[in-house]
């Protein structure tokens, strides 16, 4: 038994006719207001200081939050620097709080992309993390209310890598033979955000390693720029270059750092 | 498309018309409810049933990767919130899910009683699905997969939390939480093939007819995973006049049992005896026979125990200056062990012999078989920062502070290779077992400064910057010790270096707010680093990288008019590496670009109805070796372009009162996939893949909302040769009930 649906641009420009001649006669017959993503119904700007009431331990540290750089104002409200982001909030306070009556950006990443757009086209590439499948969220890697956004670097007291070992523990470590990539964070390799790539890496095949390990030829003997060499690790790599990527089986294998190998082979 | 899914679709089906059914006939109980600006508020309790049924034409577990959804579609209770005032001042509530199929479940239980704290507990677990590809080679259509591709992963996560906040006394936080993480996932560290079409040659003057190898690493691979993590955490915080005080304990164990197994010329023998290098013409081998089949297992387990010490303060001095700082201290150590256990196939005279690590002697370097005796590793870190906040006036915010931390990390790993010498004539197999030692020892400390500052007195103007360095001068010494060819133990790998880390990170920015019609925001940064390795021994030999990166973030949001806004973001960066070998040799390894052109639009013609479009625009290539190699090499490797464009429209409108309905469309597309030349394999995405849908959405009575989607699904990929190719139509119902 097979089922083969007909789908094609006829029934597509019939069905999308269709349905705009449905939102046609229902924006003649309802006087009702739908709402875009992410905005709250009706709500106004009441200013920072409102939230603050009720909200002080999320808007205390905010003037040190990178967000904060926005400054946003609104010329009746003043510092709308949270309602930014979480929707105009006079329903919010008019109802003591009740749910629903705020966005709450750490259910839904709209609100993030409303200005990152390039992090929508991230997500919905094959290879992210599943934030659009409402699995992972912005939140859970990023803190808006206080300190940098990108958490943990700079004078922050711990270390970048934290914010992806805390999930990824088998590459956390410390291994013997660590790759020193790793030090400089995970996002040498991965953008976590999303790529094209598999696993997230910001390039799939020996490039992605060749970004620090190229060397110049004449660390071999007789080796000059242009003969054909690729060098790394004071060996020529060509012909296993053609074989496969780096990191294939048998070559180096433990990428992330090795208990075994200094080579990271295995 | 197999039975099941088809009858599965056919009970959505009916489910579906029976819900799109009811969102055409008559809203009952619409005139006990009065009508709101928005007919779907969110409830304070209600339960949201939901099904998900896909009829996939194609390669089913591609599909579920790419949408993270079962192909055989799932069904459930998508969320449930029920909350409840069991008095004055105390609340309860418990949040749910559960989704068969996806295997998404949630149970959480949250108290809370105004000034006294909360209680909370509860469990989760979500499902990540892969699909187990491998890679495909153009030349004869090469595509291997794995038995079962529909792999998949399980994250689970328990947690019980006690907070104490009462007024003006201390808050305490006492927190526990077990995750899991088990399940098999894909591998991209694909096992060798001969089956490429790229014909090898044996016998008198072989190698002149045979540039290219044959071998392409193209056969899948995958992890079993067994993760564990537990967390305790204490904390407390309290504030004492004007200074804030945080005091944290968290002590980690984390236990993981990684498995990979991996899967090398499956399906080759070579010959016995060998064809022979005196055979005259030189003759093709048949790809069967050109190597022997390797298979087996790489184990890696962690047993590790973490506890880490944090305190931090605030002070605030006046309302222009606050004083800041804090102390880490963590002590951890882990038991590591490896257990790799690879099985060589090896013709001989008297047949096949399969043996652990085996070989033939010279040149037959045996596949890297080991088991760790014992291994362990420590690690202390201890950091400290201090720095002030300065508030001078109202429109200018600054901050100065810097930060110590020293980082000393060792350990050990006793292992014993296991190789086992076959004689080919005899097929007898002798045992060479090789125990080695691997030390490591490393130490670094690091320095980093850092100011910030946010400048607002320019009206609808903020300006900001920021400036971190980071100085780390360490030692690292290594001792790592294998086995040659021969399988006997080889010289060992010894490394002892001074190394000096220099990062500079600079960044600049501002925010104008022209008019209430038009906001434009711009940023710089310049990242500028050198990672030098210096050996001990001999002055000038060492390795140095270094990169400058360098980027331009602007976004303009225009609001043409009061219901349309088009927000336009524009990011470059552009970076260049460089590395030096003993102080002489420096080449440029890397010379990176990438340009994205984001822009959204916002319509709201009438309150009826909205318009959102995006679309992503990317520009990325990554050059390394290409074309600075030259000759043969050009032909291994090109830049890894990772270029692709990425869309979506929705437009949702009022059908009626109680009926909103929405047409939602997404596209992307990626074409950086060349088809490989005989001397390469070449890897860069080529898709297209596009889906529609249609949503309606009826308030059926004022406590209870219908949803019908009926959608379709297409993706093309040139990348598996179509192998990995899916379409196909899908319907989503659900019923959403106040409670």
């Amino acid at each position: 038994m097979s089922f083969k649906p007909r789908w094609n641009k006829t029934t597509l420009i019939l069905g999308g006719a269709a349905a705009w001649g449905l939102l046609l006669v229902g924006c003649v017959m309802a006087d009702r207001t739908v709402i875009a993503p992410p905005k709250v119904a009706d709500a106004t700007f009441v200013g920072t200081k409102k939230c603050a009431q009720c909200h002080e331990d999320l808007t205390g540290h905010f003037d040190g939050a990178t967000h904060s750089n926005l400054a946003l104002k609104d010329s009746k409200a003043g510092d709308i620097g949270c309602e930014a982001c979480h929707g105009a909030g006079s329903v919010h306070v008019k109802s003591g709080g009740s749910k629903g009556t705020i966005i709450n950006p750490a259910k839904s990443p709209e609100t993030c992309f409303a200005c990152h757009l390039d992090k929508r086209g991230e997500f919905s590439l094959p290879n992210a993390h599943p934030v659009l499948a409402g699995k992972v969220g912005c939140a859970d890697c990023h803190d808006p209310h206080k300190g940098k956004v990108i958490k943990r670097t700079g004078a922050e007291l711990e270390t970048p890598n934290e914010t992806c070992t805390k999930c990824h523990t088998s590459q956390k470590g410390p291994f013997l033979f660590p790759h020193q990539a790793m030090q400089e964070g995970c996002t040498v390799c991965h953008n976590p955000h999303g790529t094209v790539n598999q696993k997230m890496l910001v390039a799939r095949d020996a490039n992605l390693c060749l970004r620090c390990h190229l060397e110049h030829p004449s660390v071999i003997a007789g080796g000059v720029l242009g003969d054909g060499k690729i060098v790394a690790g004071g060996e020529d790599h060509r012909t296993r270059l053609q074989n496969g990527t780096c990191w294939s089986a048998g070559c180096h294998e433990d990428v992330h750092g090795s208990n075994a190998s200094k080579a990271m082979r295995y | 498309m197999n039975l099941t899914t088809f009858t599965s679709l056919r009970s959505a089906s009916l489910f579906a018309s029976l819900a799109l059914a009811l969102t055409v006939g008559p809203a009952r109980g619409a005139d006990k409810a009065p009508l709101s600006a928005d007919a779907f508020p969110l409830f304070e309790s209600y339960i949201k049933v939901t099904g998900l049924v896909p009829s996939v034409t194609g390669k089913d577990s591609s599909y579920a990767r790419r949408f993270q959804a079962p192909a055989n579609g799932s069904y459930g209770i998508e969320a449930l919130h029920y909350a409840k005032d069991v008095s004055d001042s105390t609340n309860v509530s418990f949040d749910g899910r559960a989704l068969s199929g996806a295997e998404d479940y949630l149970g959480a239980f949250k108290a809370t009683k105004n000034e006294v704290g909360t209680f909370e507990m509860g469990y989760k677990r979500f499902r990540t699905f892969y699909d187990g590809t491998g890679g495909f080679f153009p030349l004869n259509n090469r595509w291997m997969t794995l038995v079962n591709p529909g792999l998949h992963t399980d994250r689970a996560k328990f947690w019980a939390e006690a907070k104490i906040e009462r007024p003006n006394a201390p808050k305490f936080e006492f927190r526990y939480t077990n995750e899991q993480r088990t399940g098999k996932k894909d591998s991209t560290i694909w096992g060798d093939t001969d089956f490429t079409g790229v014909p090898a040659y044996y016998g008198v003057g072989a190698s002149a007819l045979n540039p290219y190898s044959s071998n392409r690493k193209l056969v899948p691979s995958y992890i079993n995973l067994n993760e564990r993590q537990q967390n305790w955490l204490g904390a407390v915080k309290h504030t004492v006049g004007n200074t804030d005080l945080d005091f944290e304990i968290v002590h980690n164990s984390t236990k993981s049992n990684d498995v990979r197994w991996m899967n090398r010329y499956p399906g080759e023998l070579q010959l016995f005896p060998r064809q022979s290098s005196a055979t005259n013409p030189p003759q093709i081998y048949p790809p069967e026979t050109i190597s022997n089949q390797v298979s087996g297992y790489d184990r890696q387990m962690l047993d590790s125990k973490t506890t880490g010490y944090t305190g931090k303060f605030e002070t605030k001095c006046t309302d222009a200056l606050t004083v800041f700082g804090g102390v880490l201290y963590s002590k951890g150590s882990a038991d590591i062990g490896g257990d790799r256990q690879m099985t060589q196939y090896m013709p001989t005279a008297v047949g096949l012999v399969t043996a652990v690590g085996g070989f033939v002697g010279a040149g037959g370097r045996p596949p890297y078989s080991y088991k760790t005796d014992k291994g362990e590793t420590n690690e202390k870190v201890f950091s400290y920062n201090l720095g002030l906040k300065f508030h001078p006036q109202a429109d200018l915010f600054s901050t100065f502070a810097v930060k110590y931390e020293k980082t000393d990390v060792d350990g050990f790993n006793s292992v014993t290779y296991t190789s086992n010498s076959i004689n080919q004539t005899t097929g007898a197999v002798t045992p060479v077992i090789v125990p080695t030692a691997n030390l490591a020892d490393r130490s670094e400390k690091s320095w980093i400064p850092e100011a910030t500052f946010r400048y607002t007195g320019i009206k609808d103007l903020s300006l900001y910057g920021n400036i971190d360095y980071r100085h780390s001068p360490g030692s690292e010494y290594g001792n790592s010790t294998g086995v040659t060819t021969g399988g006997g133990a080889g010289a060992p790998v010894i490394s002892d270096d001074n190394v000096k880390i220099n990062h500079a990170h600079y960044k600049f920015g501002a925010n104008w707010t022209l008019n209430q019609a038009v906001s434009l925001r711009g940023e710089i940064f310049y990242k500028d680093h050198t990672n030098g390795f210096y050996d001990k021994a001999t002055p000038g030999a060492g390795f140095v990288l270094g990169y400058q990166f360098m980027g331009t973030k602007l976004t303009a949001i225009v609001k043409a008019q009061n219901n349309l806004t088009f927000t336009s973001r524009f990011i470059q960066q552009t970076g260049k590496m460089d590395t030096t070998i003993d102080s002489t040799a420096n080449i440029q390894s890397n010379d990176t670009k990438n340009y994205n052109f984001g822009e959204t639009i916002d319509w709201s013609p009438t309150k009826q109805l909205f318009v959102q479009a995006n679309i992503n625009v990317v520009f990325n290539t990554i050059q390394t070796a290409y074309p600075l190699a030259g000759g043969l090499g050009n032909e291994v490797l090109r830049n890894a372009d990772n270029n692709y464009t990425s869309g979506s429209f929705i437009t949702g409108f009022v059908v009626d009162k109680e009926t909103d309905a929405s047409l939602q469309y997404t596209f992307y597309r990626a074409g950086n996939y060349n088809v490989p030349t005989n001397a390469s394999l070449f890897y860069g995405a080529g898709v297209k893949e596009y889906t529609v849908a249609l949503v309606v959405k009826r308030k059926l009575t004022s406590t209870l909302f219908g949803e019908a989607k009926v959608g379709y699904f297409d993706s093309k990929n040139d990348t598996t040769g179509g192998n990995t190719n899916f379409k196909g139509p899908m319907v989503y119902v659900s019923l959403t009930q106040a409670l």
